[in-house]
């Protein structure tokens, strides 16, 4: 069977009896949710509060871009809750909207939970009224009503499930209030669809065309459950149901009958709001007082670079405070295992494997791990209270005018981060090019992966200026991430100029939602911190030590077996093969090119590489730092030496895992090739040029 | 027979680890051990692989 027949049978035998009695065995045990609604609605934050699950929840629409499952025991009965990508509308334009949309027409849905922001009423109906068409029992959960509450606003909830057909429940999914009733009314609802799936009746043609579309849907397949959505999106001239229709609707569906389709929705949303709203208030008036100065047209840039720049300051100088304590303990562990295994009388060479190999490469980056948990804090301080959706309608100015749109920048500043998630990111981006374009730039972010290696060098070398130097990196890939971009799209112009009018790209408009300010939720900002530390330590414990054995192993063994002489090893070799390479950028040492090579498995493995090379357990601590400055200058590596360092590390590929995702998301090895390459012909022209062109000064 | 034992709890971690990342690898499970990303816990990717297939 095709892939096109495949589809046909879905769109007309969504409840073939197979699959009905499957579902009716199924139903019988459990019952299937899904959760959806507008971004930033709150429905991770409701799927969180019933599943005890931590997904990432944030103040800015766009967080979810895949479906995810959690399991509910509600009165013996087990539940499960599906959170999906957040929509505006049943139209399959970008990715997220397709996978919420392919889920809820499916048969694995038995209960539509309609998540709606109760303070944005009016915008979030207008999915409502498209689920309703379904047919499928549907319970709108009306959240955020704690807001509703403080602005003075009141909903009419008697009137709206009159209105709507559909049972509706006040819930507070940060508050965890009205959830049990949420779920009483999902469980009660499940077998009910809406009384009538006609709530809102479209002119007299349109109504006419429905019926005759009907009509011969049930011609075609007399079981076909949903018939009156699927005649509105063909009347809609939606692309995807259109393209799977199995019969010709050429002589009903004569033009797109679109916007007045959508005019009427609007005008019956208007009539409910009219009846069920007392004292609309659109926007708090907090949020539009800070909204006059941190989005300004003159300072809203800024404003930004300050508050970035405050963070990655916090992170350096308040983190190194911290980490004194790490490093005491890091000692005394180091100092304990070695007595403990001199007592043991154990050889040279398990003695080495475990101090220097394991505890200097793995203790090395624990660390730092001060400066990684305040970076997330302020990450995740920025976001919950949504300064973050703030910054991609700030940047989309300058987005535009180097050929991106203002979403584009979201991955870029997930990249702070790690790079991984924020390359998945761009799925949200519906062009092709602007996906390409933003992957291209975003690993040039420096993502938390970096922090120990700036922390370690512009500490080693750069003395008061040492906050500066590594917040010089930031600025650096952020400007050359958009200077890329820009010279992209400059060149997909030239090449457009060959194609017709229809093949040439577009830059598209931002269209994103401004979400209220709101207090950060403790609970939410210390989930949101913990899962990166945790997801740090297990990084420490898993890829750093299989690395940290690799790198010893290798820099203890030669041609004549175990050599004390760490020049005599394999890892040797390796480094004198690149250092042809490295030396135009003044990084012509063999160790610098292993660290370098051991960077591409997780780029904390540049420090602890440098750690086991230099045979220094406690690298960032003052006496570390000290030891190794001394070692590197007998060497002939100095300050420039290290900034070419930091500025090869800022653009060359982060991690192995950022490439494999690369070329999951791109589904094209040319271009992960492409961008492999480009990468570090970038880092080693960029630290050439520094190098060479600070030697005349320095 | 401390030291042995020592030996080999590390040779096996060591091991259990290559063979992670190698089934990773086999199940184009790149991004990856997972371990390294903050989205670990919030990512589908296995669910949704088995939905594509």
């Amino acid at each position: 069977m095709t892939s096109t027949n495949s589809n046909q049978d879905k769109f007309l035998n969504n409840r073939n009896p197979n699959t009905a009695m499957k579902n009716k065995m199924r139903k019988a045990e459990e019952l299937n949710i899904g959760f959806i609604g507008n971004p930033n609605s709150g429905k991770t934050t409701l799927f969180n509060a019933y599943t005890g699950a931590q997904l990432k929840v944030a103040n800015w629409p766009g967080v979810t871009v895949e479906k995810k499952e959690g399991a509910l025991r509600y009165h013996n009965h087990v539940h499960k809750l599906v959170d999906l990508p957040g929509i505006y509308s049943l139209t399959s334009y970008s990715i997220e909207e397709k996978v919420s949309r392919q889920y809820i027409l499916s048969d694995d849905v038995d209960v539509i939970v309609d998540i709606a922001d109760a303070s944005n009423l009016e915008r979030n109906l207008y999915l409502t009224l498209q689920l309703i068409e379904i047919g499928k029992p549907v319970v709108l959960a009306l959240n955020m009503m704690d807001i509703v509450k403080e602005r003075g606003m009141e909903i009419d909830l008697h009137r709206l499930p009159e209105m709507l057909g559909i049972p509706v429940i006040p819930v507070s999914a940060r508050k965890k209030t009205g959830l049990d009733i949420l779920m009483h009314a999902v469980s009660h609802h499940k077998a009910s669809e809406p009384k009538s799936n006609d709530v809102v009746v479209y002119s007299e043609l349109i109504e006419d065309k429905i019926t005759k579309i009907i009509e011969r849907l049930r011609e075609y397949n007399p079981d076909i459950h949903n018939p009156r959505f699927y005649a509105i999106k063909l009347l809609e001239n939606d692309s995807e149901i259109m393209g799977n229709c199995p019969f010709d609707v050429s002589d009903i569906v004569d033009r797109s009958y679109e916007t007045e389709i959508i005019n009427r929705k609007y005008d019956f949303i208007e009539e409910v709001i009219e009846e069920v709203l007392v004292n609309r208030q659109e926007r708090s008036e907090l949020t539009d007082k800070i909204d006059n100065v941190l989005t300004h047209r003159i300072l809203g840039i800024p404003i930004f670079l300050g508050i970035m720049g405050l963070v990655f300051f916090l992170t350096f100088t308040l983190g190194d405070g911290i980490k004194g304590i790490f490093e005491g303990w890091l000692e005394s562990f180091s100092v304990w295992t070695e007595d403990v295994l001199l007592a043991l009388n154990a050889g040279a060479i398990l003695k080495s494997l475990i101090i220097d190999g394991i505890i200097t490469g793995v203790g090395t980056i624990l660390t730092f791990l001060p400066n990684i948990a305040i970076l997330f804090l302020a990450l995740a301080f920025l976001e919950d209270s949504g300064y973050m959706a703030r910054v991609t309608y700030v940047m989309n100015g300058i987005m535009n005018k180097i050929g991106l749109t203002g979403r584009a920048f979201i991955p870029m500043l997930l990249g702070f981060g790690c790079t991984v998630p924020a390359i998945m990111a761009t799925r949200t981006l519906e062009n092709v090019r602007d996906r390409r374009k933003t992957i291209l730039i975003t690993p040039f972010m420096s993502c938390s992966a970096k922090i120990p290696v700036y922390v370690l060098l512009s500490g080693m070398f750069f003395g008061k200026f040492a906050t500066l130097a590594a917040l010089s990196m930031y600025i650096i890939g952020l400007v050359s991430g958009l200077l890329i971009a820009f010279a992209a799209t400059k060149i997909e112009d030239k090449a457009d100029q060959l194609k017709s009018p229809d093949e040439k790209s577009e830059v598209n408009q931002l269209l994103i939602e401004l979400p209220e300010y709101k207090n950060p939720n403790a609970y939410s900002i210390l989930i949101y911190v913990w899962e990166n530390v945790k997801a740090y330590l297990s990084k420490a414990g898993t890829t750093i030590f299989l690395a940290s054995v690799v790198l010893w192993f290798i820099l203890s063994f030669g041609t004549t077996g175990y050599v004390e002489d760490m020049s005599q090893s394999f890892g040797a070799v390796i480094g004198h093969f690149l250092v042809p390479a490295l030396e135009p950028a003044g990084l012509g040492f063999w160790q610098i090119g292993v660290s370098l090579i051991s960077g591409l498995a997780a780029k904390e493995v540049v420090v602890s590489s440098m750690g086991i090379l230099f045979g220094i357990t406690s690298i960032d601590s003052a006496i570390g730092l000290s030891a190794m400055h001394q070692t590197l200058g007998v060497m002939g590596f100095g300050a420039l030496n290290a900034y070419s360092m930091m500025i090869f590390v800022l653009f060359y590929t982060p991690c192995v895992a950022t490439l494999a995702v690369t070329a999951q998301e791109l589904k094209a090895a040319k271009w992960t090739t492409f961008l492999l390459i480009f990468q570090l012909t970038f880092a080693w022209i960029a630290s050439v040029l520094v190098y060479q062109i600070g030697s005349l000064f320095i | 027979m401390a030291k042995i034992v020592i030996g080999v709890i590390i040779a096996v971690y060591v091991g259990y680890l290559i063979y992670r990342q190698v089934k990773n690898i086999k199940a184009r499970n790149f991004c990856g051990s997972c371990c390294g990303c903050p989205s670990a816990k919030s990512c589908s990717r296995k669910s949704n692989k088995g939905d594509e297939s």
